[in-house]
């Protein structure tokens, strides 16, 4: 059947296994001409509370939908008859033009409802086929419509081991009757659900498709099944590692799906596995005094989405000297925590993971594993992580030292005349042993610096402004680019900073270098007082915990801030210097720099080892084919951000997050959705990213006055750097609430009492 | 132990030419090489030097090309031929090591470091003074790099097959002598 206008499709369809309250079909014209005549006949019709919506020509076309355009009123009383002409008064006003054939329609309203939202019948991701669910509980039937915060979703696939969540299986079967009946696969949905469990069907629309986002094989029934068997295999016991099983997240420890998003194309995704998660990183945890997991990778990938597996990265976090009985009762507590609160993923350090010594951790023993450990056991924890941060304390020189070390062989690298492929050879063997490897080692030592300030602030030995101040005193290497970036010139600006990409591990975003303009281009220089506040935590501190002095503690914590983002700033320059003669090396043989982003990194490291009869640049011509297409197969697969169980796969569950809020301010501004190939002109608002690395820094020279990333923890780099602009932020609100926002045009963000607010 | 130094040519008069050295260079000298006695080469002769320092002043004749500084080539040309025949390590400071970089067809390019800035150098990033015009930006697989400066250009250097070794800033001018102009003296040249 051919979908007439939404009410006339009401009308029409019967159903039997869901519910289509009563609703009488009414002409815009006919009310216009002779309203007491409509006002009476609804008067005697309905008698219970009732809903006026329209239903206008251009609303629910074939292929355009105009959902939600025009007004519509909820919950009116049929018998008040002023009320009652004024808002269908209302919903025809809301079209300008008002055509013949424009309707309006009255609808019984359904009471008691316990369960009420939208079903669409493809994944809005991929579009591939899904019963797609956003829900509400409670009454209020607009509040998924209205996109609301404590929405919740469930993305079904329909397959034969899984079944959907027995609140929805009436629902599934009425869609699907829908969908036999109407004869019409992509369709949206408005249902409610009662108490007794009844289907009501408010609306059935089209689902407007775009062009070319239809996949050939459109269910994934034969990935899911592939992946299944890949998950089922790796969350077996390991005997090298303790803990039964496994779970999968984008966002732990080294936050994949922030630094390099949820579908990095090949060149992105091997450089980032080369320079930090393939062994570097285990390397610095052994360095600190964690366990020595040298043999894992910490990240795998599933059609071409990085995932952290968390068995992995909780055995790393353990005290090297730890036995083997407690480190197997921790690994079980953490795991078990991990998967009753998946939205836990990007906080792991802070709220499952015991990894250093902080103001709060004899608390947190005392109360998180009072089950788990005994007395004595608890005791060798507590010592295990005082060693941790004596080992971090006693590293950071080193690591520092090193820093500077790849400083000096980055120009000898760069200033030589060696071939491309050999410096980049190079640059990636320096990257890792004095780059990546200290850097960690310093964001190690960052983390415990943020965690014993945090745990200053829970334990109200300074207050929010107080933690605000001081993080705002500390100068950092991108404080100091703002500085600079009002007080030198262009030239001597981008000797400096010249090197930094929004994106650092994605070749074909342009560096502040090669596009000064885009990212800086209207910045009027202005002198400001750039002098930092002072401020002294010095009185605050009530004991040192290990460190010999509260003074020794405070340098480390503010040390450790300014060496992270100082190493980060220095290592990302290794990865542009890869990617210069990378593009070097393309132009010299035909190859454009949007498919060298699509070449393995191995790829071209193999060539400096290996001779081979292949013609090299033919070779790595097929190698960029092949890449590609598998890229393009990848991309169209979305996966949840959290997979617990090959059943998160076809049962998807997502919530709204629990919000990461920074700063101590109030702001109301409007919504600005930043994308790398859009044009921004004026950046006065609230920018909305979904990742965002140090590359993005620019962003804080532009006057912003807020930022709401998608993906992101409290330990994130933007975190870190709003919380030293003392900028009003949100970092990783996460899928739901984030397609929410970037509908909106403005927003509220109160980030002291943590709440947001659309509008 | 004997040390040559080329001096710095300056023009007094019109077609007269002088040849002139700081004090502070001697001094340095002799801070250093305990029991040293100093030569200055001021024309072309053998002589049984054990060290040549090729000091700074002066332009090289590419940059500015006036008789001083045509004199000025000779000298260093000369004496480089025949330290690197004989094996007498060389330190070449400022234009010395820009005139070295320069034999060893490393790129040269104007740009000015006057007053001090931060080098990087074995591990640490440390403060020097500098007083040229022209910078070493590029160099090739004859030349071992030992610091660079922050804006990436060669500030100190051993030629790979000989003991000479070029620092682009002066390590004569400071009041007390730095512990790592000694060590790369000692790690460089003495060894």
């Amino acid at each position: 059947m051919k979908f007439k206008s939404k009410a006339k499709t009401l009308k029409t369809i019967k159903l039997k296994k869901g519910i289509i309250p009563d609703l009488e079909i009414f002409k815009c014209s006919d009310f216009i001409k002779n309203k007491n005549k409509i006002i009476d006949k609804i008067e005697n019709q309905f008698n219970a509370k009732i809903a006026i919506r329209s239903s206008f020509i251009d609303e629910d076309r074939e292929n355009s939908s105009n959902a939600g355009k025009y007004i519509s009123f909820l919950n009116v009383n049929p018998q008040n008859k002023k009320d009652l002409i004024l808002k269908i008064h209302k919903v025809i006003k809301s079209k300008k033009n008002l055509k013949q054939k424009d309707i309006f329609f009255v609808q019984n309203m359904v009471q008691n409802i316990k369960i009420s939202g939208v079903v669409l019948t493809r994944n809005l991701l991929d579009y591939s086929k899904c019963i797609n669910i956003n829900y509400s509980t409670g009454s209020n039937s607009t509040l998924v419509t209205s996109g609301s915060k404590n929405t919740k979703s469930l993305i079904y696939y329909k397959n034969d081991i899984f079944k959907i969540d027995e609140k929805f299986e009436q629902l599934l079967k009425t869609v699907n009757e829908i969908i036999e009946k109407t004869n019409q696969e992509d369709i949206d949905i408005e249902f409610a659900i009662d108490n007794k469990k009844k289907v009501y069907i408010l609306q059935i629309r089209n689902l407007i498709i775009p062009k070319g986002k239809l996949y050939q094989t459109d269910n994934r029934i034969n990935e899911f099944n592939k992946l299944s068997k890949k998950i089922n295999k790796l969350k077996k016991k390991n005997i090298s590692l303790f803990g039964e099983t496994t779970y999968f997240g984008n966002m732990p420890d080294w936050n994949p799906a922030e630094i390099i998003g949820s579908k990095p194309k090949p060149l992105a995704l091997s450089l980032y596995q080369e320079l930090i998660t393939n062994h570097v990183w285990s390397e610095n945890r052994l360095k600190y005094g964690y366990n020595d997991l040298s043999q894992f990778h910490l990240m795998t990938t599933f059609f071409g989405t990085p995932y952290i597996d968390v068995r992995i990265d909780f055995n790393s976090w353990l005290p090297k000297t730890l036995g083997k009985k407690i480190s197997n009762k921790l690994i079980g507590y953490y795991l078990k925590k991990f998967r009753l609160n998946k939205t836990n993923q990007d906080k792991v350090e802070f709220n499952i993971l015991f990894t250093c010594l902080t103001f709060s951790t004899k608390k947190r023993i005392e109360k998180e594993l009072k089950k788990i450990l005994n007395k004595k056991e608890k005791i060798i924890f507590y010592k295990s992580l005082e060693e941790l941060n004596l080992q971090a304390l006693k590293q950071k020189k080193k690591d520092k030292e090193l820093i500077n070390h790849l400083i000096f062989r980055q120009f000898e690298i760069d200033k030589s005349d060696m071939y491309e492929i050999d410096k980049i050879y190079w640059l990636v063997e320096d990257c890792k042993k004095f780059g990546t490897l200290p850097f960690a080692g310093l964001a190690r030592c960052g983390f415990i610096a943020m965690d014993i300030l945090k745990s200053l602030n829970n334990n109200k030995m300074i207050n929010n402004d107080e933690y605000s101040s001081f993080l705002e005193s500390i100068e950092t290497v991108t404080s100091q680019m703002k500085i600079d970036l009002n007080t030198v010139s262009k030239k001597r600006f981008l000797e400096k900073y010249g090197h930094l990409r929004p994106g650092t591990y994605e070749i074909t975003n342009k560096n502040y270098r090669e596009n000064f303009k885009e990212y800086f281009g209207n910045i009027k220089k202005n002198k400001v007082n750039h002098k930092k506040l002072k401020f002294s935590l010095l009185n605050k501190i009530p004991s040192t915990l290990i460190y010999k002095s509260k003074k020794e503690m405070i340098d480390f914590i503010k040390d450790s801030i300014v060496m992270r983002e100082y190493s980060k700033f220095i290592f990302t320059k290794s990865v542009d210097l890869i990617f210069k003669n990378l593009e070097k090396f393309g132009k010299k043989y035909n190859i454009k720099t949007k498919d060298l982003s699509y070449i393995k990194i191995d790829k071209i490291l193999d060539f400096y080892f290996n001779l081979s009869n292949y013609k090299t640049i033919e070779s790595i011509k097929k190698h960029i084919r092949e890449n590609k297409k598998e890229y393009n197969l990848n991309k169209n697969i979305a996966l949840p951000d959290v997979i617990t169980s090959n059943k998160d796969l076809f049962v998807q569950h997502r919530k709204s997050e629990d919000l990461n809020f920074i700063s101590n301010k109030i702001i109301s501004s409007k919504i600005i959705e930043y994308k790398i190939e859009k044009n921004i002109k004026n950046y006065e608002g609230i920018i909305c990213i979904e990742n965002a690395d140090p590359g993005f820094d620019f962003l804080f020279s532009k006057n912003i006055k807020g930022l709401i990333t998608k993906y992101g923890g409290l330990n994130s780099h933007m975190s870190i750097r709003c919380a030293e602009l003392n900028l009003p932020a949100i970092i990783g609100v996460g899928e739901i609430m984030y397609n929410n926002i970037i509908r909106c045009n403005n927003v509220i963000m109160d980030c002291t009492s943590k709440k947001i607010e659309l509008i | 132990m004997k040390i040559g130094i080329i001096p710095k040519i300056i023009e007094t008069h019109k077609n007269q030419f002088e040849a002139s050295i700081e004090l502070k260079l001697i001094s340095f000298i002799n801070k250093v090489f305990i029991n040293c006695s100093t030569e200055t080469l001021i024309s072309k002769k053998k002589s049984n030097f054990d060290i040549l320092i090729i000091s700074g002043g002066n332009d090289l004749p590419a940059a500015i090309n006036d008789r001083k500084n045509q004199i000025r080539n000779n000298l260093n040309n000369y004496y480089y031929n025949y330290a690197k025949k004989n094996n007498i390590p060389v330190i070449a400071i400022c234009l010395g090591a820009l005139f070295i970089a320069k034999k060893m067809r490393c790129k040269i390019i104007k740009k000015k470091h006057v007053g001090s800035h931060s080098i990087y150098y074995n591990k640490k990033k440390i403060l020097v003074n500098s007083f040229h015009n022209y910078i070493i930006d590029k160099f090739n697989s004859r030349i071992v790099p030992i610091a660079f400066a922050e804006d990436g250009s060669l500030e100190c250097f051993k030629v790979a097959k000989n003991k000479i070794i070029g620092i682009m800033w002066h390590p004569e001018r400071n009041k007390n002598i730095k512990k790592f102009d000694i060590e790369i003296l000692k790690k460089y040249i003495c060894n």
